[in-house]
C-alpha cells in the first residue's frame, strides 16, 4: 500500500482511462497538496430534526408502527457562496461539492481539515475503491456555538492509498446503498439484511 | 370580517418571508413590494368609512395569496436550481431580460411556467398607487421530480406558452392565417367548415383552433431545445390522450413534434415559422447539440458541458441513456436495478449541469 503524492495525485487525474482518479469540479489546482487533495462544503444538505417519537428506530418491535429515517431529516439546497449554520449537537449530512471516481485499486481517508476541526467539526469516513458519486460528510458541531460554513469552503481533505489487489465494487452480489449519489442519502441502516435475524435472537434470549 | 383577517394572515406570511435570509435582492424587494399593497389595502379597509371597495380588495387579495404559492416553494429551498439554469438560458434566446423566477414544488402530475398578468400589477397601481417593479415568473413541478431533470422536460413545453404569450406567436400565426384559412389541423374541423359557421358555434371552434395551435407551438419549442427526451417523456406520460378542446390527441402532438426533428415539411409548422420571421425572430430549429455521454456515463461519472447548447442537448442524450441502460444495462451498470439506473442517471445529468453552473460562477467572480 502506498499514499499517492502530488505528482502522482494529478498524473492520476490527468489520465483519460477509466481506471484513474477523478474529481469534478477541481475549481482550483492548489487544493491538491503534497500528500491530500482539499475538499469543499456541498450545497445539498439534509439536517436532523426532532420529532414526537422518542427514538430513530432501524428495526422497531413488532407492535411498534415503523417510521422511516427520512422523516427525522428535512432537505434544504444552498447555492455555493450562501451560508450554512451548524447548530451544536446537531447531525447535518452533506457531501462534498466534487464528484468523485476511484480505480479499483485506490481508495480515499476523508478528514476534517485542521481550520474545521479546531472550530469542533469533525469529519471521518473511507471511500471504498471503485467509489463513484459526491462524498458524503456526516457534519456534527461537538463545540457549544453554531458555526457559519460558507458553501464551496475547503472543510475536508482526501488523503488517496493505493493497494495490491484490485477490488470490484459493484460486483455480483455487492450491495452498494449509496452508489452514484451526487447528493446526502439519510441511513439504509433499517435496510441491513441482518436485522430481522437478531431481532429473532432478540426474542428467544 | 374574514377578508381583514385574510389580509393580515397573508401579510405576516409575508413578513415571515421577508426575514428568510435566503432569497435573492430581487426577490427581496419583490416581497417588499407585495407587503406594501397587502398594507395598504389593510389600512383602507380599516378606516371609517372603508377608503376602498370590498370587491376589489376581495380580488387584490386573492391575486396575492396566489403569487405568495410560488414563493414559499422558494423558500423551502428545495428548487431544481439546475432545470431552472437551462430555462433561464433558453429563454436568452428569445430576448428576454434575466427572469425573476419564483418556483413551487407541487403535490401533483402537472407542470407550470408562466409571467404574471401584467395587468394585475396595473390593476393594483391604479387602485393603491403602489407600483410592482418586478414581473417575477412562476414555475411548478411535481415534487417527487424536483430531483429528477430527465422528468422535469415538460417546463421546456410551458416555456414555448410563455415565448408565445410574450410575443404573441399564435395570435399572429391567426391574424395571418385565420381559423377559417387553415392550415387544417388534424381531428379538428377542418378550415373550409368552419369557414360556414357563425355565432356561439364559430366561436367555439375558433376557440379550439387557437387553443391547439398554442399547444403545436409550445411542443414545437420543447422538442428544439430537448429533442427526443420531450416525446420519449411524452409517450410515456401521456400515451393515448384523446383530442380535447385545449389539447390535440397525443397521437397528433407526437406527429408534429417527430415530423420537426426529422425536417418533414409540415404546414403547422410552416405556419408558426412564418409567424416566428413576422416577430423578427429566426425559424425554430434545433438549439441543442447532443453530448456523447456513453463512455463517461457509462463509467459513472458526470459529464463537462461546453455550451447551452450541450446544456439543452443533455436532455436528450440522458433520456436515450437512460433507455439503453434499463432495456440492455452493460459495465458497471450491469448489477444496479432498474431503480437505481434511473436515479444514478437523473443524478448523473443533475451534477453535469451542476458542475457547470460552478465553474461558470467561479470563473465569472475569479477577478473581482
Amino acid at each position: 500500500m502506498r499514499l499517492l503524492t502530488r505528482d502522482q495525485i494529478f498524473a492520476s487525474l490527468n489520465n483519460k482511462d477509466s481506471e484513474s482518479l477523478y474529481l469534478d469540479p477541481l475549481l482550483n489546482d492548489n487544493q491538491v497538496g503534497s500528500i491530500s487533495v482539499d475538499l469543499r462544503l456541498g450545497y445539498d444538505f439534509t439536517v436532523s430534526i426532532l420529532t414526537r417519537r422518542a427514538a430513530i428506530e432501524p428495526y422497531p418491535a413488532d407492535n411498534v408502527k415503523k417510521r422511516g429515517i427520512q422523516s427525522y431529516f428535512q432537505e434544504t439546497r444552498r447555492r455555493l457562496g450562501e451560508r450554512f449554520i451548524l447548530y451544536p449537537h446537531q447531525v447535518v449530512l452533506t457531501t462534498t461539492v466534487e464528484f468523485l471516481s476511484l480505480p479499483r485499486n485506490i481508495y480515499a481517508d476523508i478528514s476534517i481539515r485542521s481550520s474545521y476541526g479546531r472550530l469542533g467539526i469533525g469529519v471521518t469516513t473511507t471511500m471504498q475503491p471503485g467509489w463513484r458519486g459526491t462524498i458524503p460528510l456526516e457534519l456534527f458541531n461537538h463545540g457549544n456555538t453554531p458555526i457559519e460554513m460558507v458553501v464551496g469552503s475547503c472543510v475536508c481533505q482526501a488523503s488517496f492509498y493505493e493497494i495490491e489487489q484490485s477490488t470490484d465494487y459493484v460486483g455480483e452480489g455487492a450491495v452498494r446503498k449509496y452508489f452514484g449519489t451526487v447528493r446526502p442519502a439519510v441511513s439504509k441502516a433499517d435496510h441491513d439484511d441482518e436485522l430481522p435475524h437478531l431481532a429473532r435472537m432478540g426474542q428467544i434470549s | 370580517m374574514l377578508l381583514k383577517s385574510n389580509l393580515r394572515l397573508l401579510l405576516a406570511q409575508l413578513d415571515g418571508l421577508a426575514e428568510t435570509p435566503y432569497f435573492s435582492s430581487d426577490l427581496d424587494q419583490y416581497i417588499n413590494e407585495l407587503r406594501a399593497v397587502l398594507a395598504e389595502l389593510l389600512s383602507r379597509l380599516e378606516s371609517c368609512p372603508p377608503r376602498v371597495d370590498p370587491d376589489l380588495s376581495q380580488s387584490i387579495a386573492h391575486g396575492v395569496w396566489r403569487l405568495i404559492q410560488f414563493l414559499t416553494g422558494s423558500t423551502a429551498k428545495q428548487i431544481p436550481y439546475e432545470v431552472v439554469y437551462a430555462i433561464e438560458r433558453a429563454a436568452n434566446d428569445w430576448g428576454t431580460s434575466k427572469l425573476l423566477i419564483t418556483t413551487a414544488i407541487i403535490q401533483e402530475a402537472n407542470f407550470y411556467f408562466h409571467s404574471i398578468d401584467r395587468d394585475f400589477f396595473n390593476f393594483i397601481e391604479r387602485e393603491l398607487g403602489i407600483k410592482i417593479n418586478y414581473q417575477p415568473v412562476q414555475i411548478a413541478l411535481p415534487y417527487i421530480y424536483r430531483h429528477k431533470p430527465l422528468f422535469c422536460v415538460p417546463l421546456f413545453h410551458e416555456f414555448g406558452h410563455f415565448v408565445d404569450t410574450a410575443n404573441g406567436i399564435v395570435i399572429i400565426s391567426l391574424l395571418n392565417s385565420s381559423e377559417a384559412v387553415g392550415p387544417d389541423l388534424p381531428d379538428v374541423k377542418p378550415s373550409s367548415e368552419i369557414a360556414k359557421l357563425s355565432g356561439q358555434e364559430r366561436e367555439y371552434w375558433d376557440s379550439v383552433v387557437m387553443m391547439h395551435r398554442k399547444e403545436y407551438f409550445a411542443d414545437l419549442v420543447s422538442v428544439a431545445y430537448v429533442g427526443e427526451a420531450m416525446l420519449g417523456f411524452l409517450k410515456e406520460f401521456i400515451p393515448n390522450d384523446k383530442v380535447s378542446a385545449s389539447h390535440p390527441s397525443s397521437v397528433a402532438r407526437f406527429k408534429l413534434m417527430t415530423d420537426f426533428m426529422d425536417g418533414t415539411n409540415n404546414p403547422i409548422i410552416n405556419l408558426f415559422q412564418d409567424a416566428l420571421s413576422h416577430r423578427g425572430f429566426p425559424p425554430l430549429t434545433r438549439r441543442f447539440q447532443p453530448v456523447a455521454i456513453d463512455e463517461i456515463f457509462g463509467n459513472v461519472r458526470p459529464c463537462q458541458l461546453n455550451s447551452d447548447e450541450n446544456v439543452f442537448g443533455l436532455f436528450e442524450s440522458g433520456w436515450k441513456f437512460l433507455q439503453g441502460m434499463v432495456d440492455n444495462p452493460s459495465g458497471l451498470w450491469k448489477t444496479l436495478s432498474e431503480a437505481e439506473i434511473e436515479r444514478i442517471t437523473n443524478d448523473l445529468t443533475e451534477k453535469s449541469i451542476r458542475n457547470r453552473m460552478i465553474m461558470e460562477g467561479w470563473r465569472a467572480t475569479a477577478n473581482p
